[in-house]
């Protein structure tokens, strides 16, 4: 089944009158994005403090329940990722910086 | 570890369960999937929960991922923003559509963008040796 959410507005920051084209999303696509983009996050937060012994310092980049990429520099990463995961979009990956020490978040 | 969080729908009129992460180091997280019309970007992103924020903040990490010319944002002409870690220089990504859950809740928001901090070495004339400092490019 296909079901489709339709985007079509005025964006805020464009002059008036200029409305841009209808951005079709398909729901099968979203949802099986989504479910690997979430399995990568929970994988990448399950393995956390193993992680980070193993990369400290470093942008780790987790896809399929590995680790596909560590580098000091985020660009670098990324130029690694769609480099070697050409068919892949990289906003699948779950991508993290994992500290030396881990930080408490105050919200 | 997964908690399912209830979020009030407006599109529905009633809560609905949408499936949180608390992570361990303790943020809480969202996925999502976020489109800009206006970009012809789109792709799954995972929000930060941050109660205390009044607005949606796309990270330059996850803006660069999708594929965002981050570099022609124009800057955005709201009230200051202030965060935790100071007064902050937003762009504006525009309105977005983001969708939660399996579709059931759908929002558009105005997304901004903050310029990340890069750091640079910078001479110092103390012993001609050199230290680090953060700024904004």
């Amino acid at each position: 089944m296909h079901e489709s959410c339709y985007i079509g507005e005025k964006a805020l920051s464009a002059p008036e009158n200029v409305v841009h084209p209808v951005m079709a999303i398909e729901t099968d696509t979203f949802l099986d994005e989504l479910r690997q983009k979430r399995e990568n996050q929970d994988w990448l937060d399950r393995n956390r403090s193993e992680l980070r012994r193993r990369f400290p310092g470093k942008y780790v980049a987790v896809l399929r329940g590995k680790v596909v990429g560590a580098e000091e520099d985020f660009t670098s990463l990324l130029s690694g990722l769609r480099r070697e995961f050409p068919d892949t979009s990289p906003s699948l990956a779950a991508v993290d910086f994992l500290s030396e020490e881990e930080y408490v978040w105050v919200l | 570890m997964t908690v399912i969080g209830r979020w009030d729908a407006e599109p529905t009129g009633g809560p609905m369960p949408i499936t949180l992460r608390l992570t361990t180091d303790g943020r809480i997280e969202v996925e999502a999937y976020l489109s800009s019309p206006l970009y012809h970007v789109k792709g799954p992103v995972t929000f930060m929960l941050d109660t205390g924020s009044q607005k949606t903040v796309l990270g330059p990490r996850d803006a660069e991922t999708l594929g965002f010319p981050v570099a022609s944002f124009p800057p955005y002409s709201g009230h200051p923003l202030f965060g935790v870690g100071g007064k902050g220089r937003p762009f504006d990504v525009g309105r977005c559509q983001i969708v939660l859950g399996t579709a059931d809740l759908v929002d558009k928001e105005e997304v901004l963008y903050f310029a990340p901090e890069k750091e640079v070495r910078l001479k110092t004339h103390e012993g001609g040796g050199r230290r680090e400092r953060r700024r904004r490019v």
